[in-house]
């Protein structure tokens, strides 16, 4: 009865954790380059439960009393994971915004050389006239710091060949990873790799389109089923519990009148 | 669950911006020179609660770890510089750049402030002004007896004198163009500041060092684009809307975890 309880609380606990999640895509729903998360859910490991008060023979305990079938006794969040689907690309017409299509991430740097991987490609100019995030972290290309003079014509192609009025000075990077899935959200728009998701690899098969952006990948409709299931079973959570609740008061108040 | 009422109110919030940005571009779809803003969004910090890949029993370790997005924050409203429609008024003063560059302008506190809008006027003593009274820079002055003023497109400023054959040329408009135009600081009346993020200005002749070109009697139209900013709005707002939905079931649920209690 006091177990039923519990099962019934790590429930809870993972459809709030759930909506928590979903929240945070829905608070996305306009953020450039953002990919939904999704929730993975798992149970303990499961237990053999066996008969009671059954051919007991003490001391020692017998091994062959009867396995009667097997119980999972809660159930916590495993894991989160980022959704790679792409988002849907729209056209801005600003010669600074590059969309990605297909897997890949470009490589931008902060000022102490930390490297960080982004999807949002509205990127912007420096004071200095460098390719930069809006949180001025420069992006690479397989150069260095991509620089444009003032005035002059910035022109990427789908390879991610950079020109400067006609004449190619760099290619930006665009990497991948071996299992994207490890990369550690940092907020900002940014990744960072991990021991497990892999070096950065040079990404293939990608195209790069000038003067569009892609959009968050997260799918309100997707969104609101998914919290309305949450929110249903967190209130059938809830229902278990008052039972449990019930029937425990039952047993301690009225069992030992009825003895 | 409580986190999920603070990333949907930060979701509310970023939208709240979103609809002022759409709503200022709308209002100024009729405003001579004006660049339309962009509010752009970035995700906020990452709740780590088990790290990707760490160990759990011998040789196996976590494929995902749990990480909860504490929701959103703006990180740029930016000015987006297309050029907008560049449409004929016939007003010799009507002054559009065709490409890059600002219009200087002298500030009353002797500052410079750049802008896109050409529509210039005389003031009583036929010095050249904005529509708010500000000296061009450099200053041009027109002679009162002049009957007619024509601009180049390289900015060479020359009128007609009465009795006189040959025009006569009596100042040069200067544009100025910047590194990062998108961190200029607009301060309203069409105008912008230079600011640290912009770099210095860069000063030339139209139509020389990058600059475009000037037509006289045109004038450029404001970039917003109605269709696009309406569909935004009508995004905006559902996604509002979504982000209310969040914190009503995250309410529902705490009244509900209240009510495990009797």
């Amino acid at each position: 009865m006091i177990k039923g309880l519990y099962i019934a609380t790590s429930g809870m606990l993972v459809n709030s954790a759930e909506i928590d999640v979903r929240s945070n895509n829905i608070a996305n729903v306009d953020t450039v380059g953002y990919k939904k998360e999704n929730i993975d859910v798992r149970s303990f490991p499961e237990v053999l439960i066996e008969r009671y008060n059954d051919k007991r023979e003490f001391p020692p305990f017998s091994k062959d009393r009867e396995i009667i079938g097997s119980m999972v006794l809660a159930t916590v969040v495993n894991g989160t994971y980022l959704d790679k689907s792409e988002g849907p690309i729209h056209h801005t017409g600003n010669s600074f915004d590059l969309a990605l299509q297909g897997h890949g991430f470009f490589v931008v740097q902060d000022a102490e050389g930390n490297e960080y991987y982004t999807r949002a490609g509205n990127f912007t100019l420096d004071r200095d006239g460098q390719l930069v995030t809006h949180q001025g972290y420069v992006v690479l290309g397989s150069g260095g710091p991509i620089s444009v003079p003032s005035g002059a014509k910035f022109t990427v192609d789908s390879a991610g060949d950079v020109f400067i009025d006609g004449t190619q000075v760099d290619r930006l990077r665009v990497v991948d990873f071996k299992t994207p899935t490890y990369l550690k959200r940092i907020g900002d728009n940014l990744y960072k790799a991990t021991k497990d998701s892999g070096e950065p690899v040079d990404a293939q098969g990608y195209v790069i389109k000038q003067g569009y952006l892609e959009g968050s990948n997260v799918n309100i409709v997707y969104e609101m089923v998914n919290m309305i299931k949450a929110y249903r079973q967190f209130e059938a959570g809830q229902r278990v519990v008052l039972t449990n609740d019930e029937t425990l008061r039952e047993a301690i108040t009225n069992i030992p009148r009825t003895g | 669950m409580i986190r999920a009422l603070w990333t949907a109110a930060s979701g509310m919030m970023a939208q709240q911006l979103n609809i002022d940005t759409i709503s200022n571009n709308l209002a100024n779809v009729n405003t001579t020179g004006f660049k339309k803003n962009r509010a752009e969004f970035e995700d906020l910090i990452y709740q780590t609660t088990a790290e990707a890949g760490t160990p759990v029993a011998t040789g196996l370790t976590l494929p995902t770890g749990i990480q909860i997005g504490l929701g959103v924050r703006p990180s740029a409203t930016q000015k987006l510089f297309m050029q907008g429609n560049i449409y004929q008024t016939e007003n010799p003063l009507d002054i559009a750049i065709e490409g890059d560059g600002f219009f200087q302008v002298t500030l009353p506190d002797g500052t410079v402030a750049y802008t896109r809008d050409g529509s210039f006027k005389l003031d009583a003593n036929g010095n050249i002004v904005t529509s708010d009274g500000y000296f061009i820079e450099p200053p041009i002055t027109i002679p009162q007896n002049a009957t007619s003023i024509s601009i180049s497109p390289e900015g060479v400023v020359s009128v007609k004198i009465p009795g006189q054959v040959a025009a006569q040329n009596v100042g040069q408009i200067q544009l100025a163009r910047f590194v990062n135009p998108a961190g200029l600081k607009a301060i309203g009346d069409n105008l912008f500041k230079e600011t640290d993020a912009s770099g210095a200005p860069i000063v030339a002749n139209p139509g020389t060092n990058g600059m475009g070109n000037l037509r006289q009697g045109f004038l450029e139209a404001s970039n917003v684009q109605v269709v696009e900013e309406m569909v935004k709005l009508i995004t905006a707002q559902r996604a509002y809307e979504s982000n209310s939905k969040s914190i009503q079931t995250a309410d529902d649920m705490l009244r509900i975890a209240n009510g495990l209690k009797r």
